[in-house]
């Protein structure tokens, strides 16, 4: 027997932060380019780090990311990169990174692309973005390889499902055969003969 | 005066002393690299955000026996003025006896891309495994990378005859296809076997 049922949510703006508009997300993305002109690549390549680690940490809490973690630490795998990430002391680099939230990035930058007011707003560049702050600057955690592994398992996931929804509408699902345009004549060159 | 550094030899207060200042030192650098990088995060420019609001208390319910399944529909509606993309994802389900569930769910679409005042459809369909013990199991439904909320789940598994595949769903449902329930991971919480008693 199958029971079913039927709930709503809304989906809405933070309130601590700015709102989700095509002019704060073009200045949100315009600040993090400009970021990336003050901060080294060391740091750039941490917060990244540390931002994959935190979403593995989120994703790791559903049924089906905990059998993934599961299964990744029974195999080769998981031992060997904790051993790597030990003895090298990436974990101890990347848990002192603030986490670059790495999966609204890519949502914003995909809600950038599919915009209906992007040239408009273009103009009035440049957008002033406003700055984190303490309040949501989120809690140091340690980083783990695992943890790393999942979120970027998470991350890559949603970046395929993005670029397939932005193809999806105009993607054709059947099979295109388009003729040469060019003239159907021979080439004349004895080499290509 | 002389600080020894073999080991084994005895050390005298002032190398205790040494130590101790040598401690300090470290945790005030390894403090100040945690106080810098939070002064960093703070000065990051801001991320736009996605929260999660629920219509009133919003609690997906659902029951069936062991074999068939059950289904729930979510409907979102994107309030927000640029598009947004929702990934939903099944937290592991608690039984009050302590059995954990790790349910294998379909989750139609995996993704959504939601326009604004848009409202979709999610389906999710858990496949109760044939030897999972009767119960009510809670979880919680995640939309991956909101910063807040999420939706309760409970699952009344009954007692009862596995529900053969293909039976028939109520009207104006869709029918959910049984799926292997290999796929799903039940741990039992471990009893206490009780001493036998003497006569």
């Amino acid at each position: 027997m199958t029971s079913a049922q039927s709930e709503r949510v809304k989906l809405v703006d933070t309130v601590e932060g700015p709102g989700r508009t095509t002019a704060t997300l073009v200045a949100s993305l315009a600040a993090r380019l400009a970021t990336l002109h003050a901060v080294s690549g060391a740091d750039a390549v941490g917060s990244l780090t540390a931002g994959f680690a935190a979403l593995g940490r989120e994703v790791s809490r559903s049924a089906e990311g905990a059998r993934m973690r599961k299964a990744i630490q029974a195999g080769r795998g998981g031992p060997n990169g904790e051993a790597l990430w030990t003895a090298l002391r990436i974990s101890d680099w990347a848990s002192g990174m603030p986490p670059s939230p790495v999966l609204q990035h890519l949502r914003n930058d995909l809600a950038l692309l599919l915009s209906d007011d992007l040239e408009q707003t273009l103009q009035f560049l440049p957008i002033p973005s406003q700055m984190a702050g303490a309040e949501t600057a989120p809690e140091a955690a340690p980083v783990t390889f695992l943890d790393c592994v999942m979120g970027l398992w998470a991350f890559s996931t949603e970046l395929v499902r993005s670029v397939e929804a932005l193809a999806g509408p105009t993607l054709a699902h059947v099979e295109v055969v388009k003729p040469s345009e060019g003239s159907q004549a021979e080439p004349q060159s004895a080499l290509l003969r | 005066m002389r600080v020894p550094n073999e080991p084994g030899e005895p050390k005298g207060s002032f190398y205790e002393f040494l130590q101790l200042q040598n401690d300090f030192y470290g945790r005030l650098a390894e403090e100040t690299m945690k106080y810098l990088r939070r002064l960093q995060a703070a000065g990051a420019p801001a991320t736009p955000g996605t929260v999660l609001l629920p219509d009133g208390s919003v609690e997906l319910r659902g029951s069936g026996t062991p074999g068939a399944s059950v289904e729930f529909r979510l409907e979102v509606e994107n309030r927000q003025r640029v598009h947004c993309m929702v990934t939903p994802m099944l937290s592991p389900l608690v039984d009050a006896s302590g059995t954990t569930w790790f349910p294998a769910a379909r989750l139609q679409p995996p993704s959504k891309l939601l326009a604004p005042e848009e409202v979709g459809e999610l389906v999710i369909a858990i496949p109760l495994p044939a030897d999972v013990p009767a119960g009510t199991y809670r979880g919680a439904l995640l939309l991956q990378g909101f910063r807040e909320g999420a939706i309760a789940v409970a699952v009344t598994v009954a007692r009862g005859v596995s529900a053969k595949p293909g039976t028939a769903a109520p009207a104006g449902r869709r029918t959910v296809p049984p799926v292997k329930p290999a796929r799903a991971t039940i741990k039992r919480k471990k009893r206490r076997r009780e001493p036998a008693r003497r006569k």
